[in-house]
């Protein structure tokens, strides 16, 4: 973990030109690789259930192959992140997530494919609002893997609703199931969202997420938004409300600073706020556009731990291959 | 005096002389009817540069004319600029503006087939190369980068034929000459593909 974070953190700094040119060229094979395999798994699937419209001619193919569909998964990209974390209760905590979207566009264009790696202890208040299914908030630490497909029902200006379909891994596969819609406007600076969730989930049962967002720009470079979710399943501690503040301020070169609080609720059997939250985060691209770099700090403050505060600190680092 | 004589000097030019010029060179006539003049989007002149010509045929070979093959092709004419619609969407994902093909055959089909493709962005071409690189066809691929973008020509063997080793070093032969006429860098040659 310590070399990762060292590589990270040399990345940082000026390499010579034909070391630079060495690793873009190996990032370029990388993504070209995760490029081919979409490219492979599309075409695989288009020769099972594909239609023939749009494709080249039949002639074409005869004598070139297929030359369109890597052109159709752009947007498929791999994100890993290997991530060093420490905090007062839980001392040093290397890890490493994953996520994958895979766009199935052969297909149809509304198909996603997606995978990723679930850590709900890291995500904290934030997880909450996580947009793919939620580990069971039984106060333990959950780690899993989600893999599944996306399919957008309805791709509007203002509103979206997606279906999505998956299995989750614990490490045995559970069934998921996920109805997401989303509506958002205009109200002056500000831009309302609601967002509405069902899920089921094979071992954990129903459950049920209302979100609101509301992000308001400030200015060109800031973004102030107040987050509120509220979420009932059969494995929370009866409701959960989690609420965010946020203040981020982006700065040239894809360089963010990120303020946040927030609390989290249960109700079940008595209403009590379990977690508090405070981090202050700077992100920024370590090498080209396909390395970040992110520092963290905060506090936490659980109602086991009495409220005592938590202090924290991550560094984390970002990697995308494909088309991002 | 003189200022008179300048003034009726510079009316005969203005007036007479540079319209009367203008007139007999065809300055300025609209191309196509009214308005200003517009060149050709698909000019035809393409066709003959980035055809075979007969000293750079392979031997045995000569430009299809079967009608019912060329409109297969999705074209109208051999060499043809590719009108197909379904390959003209496909071909404007991948980045290409235009592409033209080439047939040539033994008169049982065709043996042959040239694709040039003009692409703008120079990233496109790079990709759309590696793509077709990737593909397990027996291709040989060429390049020439222009002011505002990049040919790229793909010449494939009939994946189904059988060819011998002397027709595929015929076709090599005649590839290099078609390289050093239209000064294309050639890519990659997988033409050994094609058993």
């Amino acid at each position: 973990m310590w070399v990762l974070l060292l590589f990270g953190a040399g990345l940082a700094e000026e390499m010579p030109e034909n070391r630079n040119g060495r690793v873009d060229a190996g990032h370029a094979h990388s993504s070209r690789w995760v490029v081919r395999q979409v490219d492979r798994l599309n075409t695989w699937l288009l020769d099972q259930v594909g239609e023939e419209a749009e494709r080249e001619s039949e002639f074409l193919r005869h004598f070139y192959g297929d030359r369109t569909s890597p052109f159709e998964v752009q947007g498929s990209h791999v994100r890993i992140s290997p991530r060093l974390g420490w905090s007062e209760s839980g001392g040093w905590d290397p890890s490493v997530s994953f996520s994958a979207r895979l766009r199935l566009s052969r297909i149809s264009r509304r198909l996603r494919f997606f995978a990723e790696s679930v850590d709900q202890e890291e995500d904290g208040v934030e997880h909450i609002f996580s947009d793919r299914f939620r580990a069971p908030s039984d106060g333990r630490r959950h780690r899993s893997t989600v893999a599944g497909l996306t399919y957008l029902l309805s791709e509007r200006t203002r509103s979206t609703a997606s279906l999505s379909g998956g299995l989750r891994f614990r490490p045995e596969p559970v069934p998921q199931v996920r109805l997401r819609g989303r509506v958002h406007t205009e109200v002056g600076a500000w831009t309302p969202a609601l967002i509405q969730t069902f899920f089921w989930d094979g071992r954990d049962g129903f459950g049920e997420r209302s979100e609101l967002d509301l992000p308001r720009r400030v200015g060109e470079r800031h973004l102030f938004r107040v987050a509120t979710a509220a979420e009932w399943s059969e494995t929370t501690q009866g409701v959960e409300f989690g609420q965010v503040i946020s203040w981020r301020t982006d700065l040239p070169g894809e360089r963010e600073w990120l303020y946040r609080v927030g609390a989290r609720v249960h109700t079940h059997p008595d209403t009590v706020v379990d977690l508090i939250e405070w981090r202050i985060r700077h992100r920024r691209p370590a090498f080209r556009d396909w390395c970040f770099l992110g520092v963290e700090a905060g506090m936490d403050f659980r109602e086991e731990r009495a409220y005592r505060a938590d202090p924290l600190v991550r560094l984390t680092l970002e990697f995308f291959v494909g088309e991002y | 005096m003189g200022s008179r004589f300048q003034s009726l000097l510079r009316m005969l030019v203005g007036v007479v002389l540079l319209p009367g010029l203008a007139v007999l060179t065809g300055c300025g006539r609209p191309v196509g009817g009214e308005g200003a003049a517009l060149p050709e989007v698909l000019p035809r002149p393409l066709l003959t540069i980035f055809g075979f010509t007969e000293a750079e045929l392979p031997p045995g070979l000569s430009a299809v004319e079967d009608g019912e093959l060329l409109e297969r092709a999705g074209m109208v004419e051999n060499p043809g600029f590719l009108l197909g619609k379904n390959d003209r969407i496909a071909q404007a994902r991948t980045g290409g503006i235009v592409s033209l093909l080439g047939l040539y055959g033994d008169g049982e089909g065709a043996r042959v087939v040239l694709n040039a493709i003009f692409f703008a962005d120079p990233a496109d071409a790079e990709v759309f190369g590696e793509v077709q690189a990737s593909r397990n066809r027996p291709v040989a691929g060429f390049r020439r980068a222009v002011a505002s973008g990049v040919w790229m020509v793909f010449v494939a063997l009939d994946p189904e034929v059988e060819v011998t080793e002397t027709a595929r070093e015929d076709l090599r032969a005649s590839l290099q000459r078609y390289a050093a006429r239209l000064a294309l860098e050639p890519m990659f040659d997988q033409l050994q593909g094609a058993q």
